[in-house]
């Protein structure tokens, strides 16, 4: 991993991590339906709006970290990175943005702000939910990772040489990666212990294959 | 250590139909200045990207620095400074920010040299990247690679859509690093004028396929266009220019037109003896060397024939 690498690309996406933040701190702020049920894993992803907002970020971060405006892609790969380099970057870096937010999220309600403001609503929730609420942060995290691993790749896929692909073969990793996620967490959320080991594994499986279509890219010719 | 910086070997890339590059053999030596010339889609591009390790080739071997391309680790490509017309600074970057973030991606960076090569193209260092003009921009970009500490210095029509000013004061900062630092330069570019006053070397690509490479000035002096008023019989012809090799030959039943390579004194002396007071001998420059080394020029030809010099 390149740090400096790392620090621009934070810096690129310094406006829509700022925006990103305050979305997110105000839609858990004022949430007044408690993430408990998640625990018991009945609640299906299309019933709930938050987790399907992780998946929808858990896409754009990966988008946003694999992509950059036209022709400063040449720019960068000028910069003495080798290839494995800037994709083992971009992945971590999209990982470090999600763990962020999450941390953020469990910030929110571990310090008690959350129930403040949902004291100041007359929620009949809190502070008896307030500590239980933590344990959604796992599963909010599958949510955005597994996306963002799907997406990632394919990204990383249809990379390895650029010019064998068609243009809109980002478009089409984005929408396959959504699919596969959908069906993936759809199934994780709903099951229990074993699927989030699953997932977990998953994750690893795809930060793996990621490195290693980047070192394969790399060997192809010698 | 060899003593060829790039090594290319009958390397081939097709994309689809299109045979991009084409049993294409060459190599650039240690310190020289290499023009790469061609046409549009002669495969210029294609080539400097698979030397730059973003292409494979189907076929063939290349190498930078004794090594392939597509296995440099970050040491070697640090070697490579890269300068492409696609290249393009992040918009919301001045060139303060940038030349502060290279310094930590490049261990040799020289910041007092990039801060002197950006005031000749009197860019404000705090000026946004999409607030500049394309001579700035295109200044910008060649400051940070001849300030990187490199020992090879890759460039894509680096002075496509520049005035000549800003194409002067470009030249000028290439020659001067490569001067200064010792550095290696492979440039492609259409601006033949511009080129012929600092490169040393030339392969001239036509259609994916290698036309002719070698030392310019050797190129000039074994290279000539030659004028004869009339036909002359082709006995003569073989006789005048034994050991040359003809590469065009055109008539107008008034004047015979020919290009022919590997002219010396003796040539022309046989020349003037044969056809005494019907013969002119030209010499060429780049751009005329290049319209007559690619396929599209022979079109033209003997209407360009011009009066002997």
């Amino acid at each position: 991993m390149n740090l400096t690498f790392c620090r621009y690309l934070l810096w690129t996406m310094r406006t829509e991590l700022i925006v990103g933040c305050v979305g997110m701190t105000l839609l858990v702020l004022l949430r007044s339906e408690p993430f408990l049920s998640w625990r018991v894993g009945n609640v299906r992803l299309m019933a709930d709006s938050f987790a399907l907002l992780m998946t929808a970020i858990g896409i754009a971060v990966s988008l946003r970290v694999f992509h950059d405006p036209p022709g400063v892609s040449v720019w960068l790969q000028a910069r003495g990175m080798t290839r494995r380099t800037i994709c083992q970057t971009r992945f971590l870096t999209g990982l470090l943005v999600l763990a962020a937010l999450l941390a953020w999220l469990g910030i929110l309600m571990s310090t008690g702000i959350r129930q403040a403001v949902q004291l100041s609503f007359d929620s009949p929730w809190f502070p008896m939910v307030r500590w239980h609420e933590l344990k959604v942060i796992p599963q909010l995290a599958l949510c955005a990772a597994l996306p963002f691993s799907a997406v990632t790749l394919l990204l990383t896929a249809s990379r390895t040489d650029d010019s064998l692909y068609p243009g809109g073969w980002t478009t089409i990793s984005a929408i396959a990666g959504l699919l596969v996620s959908f069906l993936a967490i759809e199934w994780i959320v709903h099951s229990s212990s074993m699927g989030t080991v699953v997932a977990v594994l998953l994750l690893l499986s795809g930060l793996a294959v990621a490195v290693a279509l980047s070192a394969i890219s790399e060997q192809h010719a010698s | 250590m060899s003593d060829s910086v790039i090594s290319v070997q009958h390397v081939c890339r097709r994309f689809g139909r299109v045979q991009a590059v084409d049993d294409v053999c060459l190599e650039v030596a240690r310190g020289s200045i290499f023009g790469l010339l061609g046409t549009n889609g002669a495969g210029k591009t294609t080539l400097i990207r698979l030397l730059m390790g973003h292409l494979y080739p189907d076929a063939g071997q290349l190498q930078v620095f004794d090594s392939n391309p597509r296995t440099h680790d970050a040491e070697t490509l640090r070697r490579v400074a890269y300068v492409s017309d696609r290249m393009q600074l992040p918009g919301g970057m001045n060139l303060q920010d940038v030349l502060k973030l290279n310094s930590t991606f490049f261990p040799k960076w020289n910041m007092e040299y990039a801060l002197n090569a950006a005031r000749q193209f009197d860019i404000d260092l705090s000026a946004k990247f999409s607030r500049m003009s394309l001579g700035q921009k295109r200044g910008a970009i060649l400051v940070q690679a001849v300030s990187q500490g490199a020992d090879l210095l890759v460039l894509d029509e680096p002075l496509s859509g520049l005035d000549p000013i800003n194409r002067r004061k470009c030249l000028d900062l290439l020659l001067v690093a490569a001067v200064d630092q010792g550095l290696t330069v492979l440039i492609s570019s259409h601006l033949l004028h511009d080129v012929e006053r600092i490169v040393d070397t030339i392969a001239v690509l036509n259609r994916g396929r290698l036309v002719t490479s070698g030392n310019l000035e050797d190129l000039k002096t074994r290279l000539r266009r030659i004028r004869i008023d009339g036909v002359p019989k082709d006995s003569e012809l073989d006789e005048a220019l034994a050991g040359c090799r003809v590469l065009k030959k055109g008539t107008n039943h008034e004047v015979t037109g020919l290009v022919v390579d590997g002219f010396d004194r003796s040539s022309q002396q046989r020349l003037e003896e044969i056809f005494a007071g019907r013969v002119y001998v030209e010499l060429m420059n780049l751009e005329e060397i290049f319209v007559e080394l690619s396929e599209q020029a022979s079109v033209t030809f003997p209407v360009e024939v011009g009066a002997g010099r």
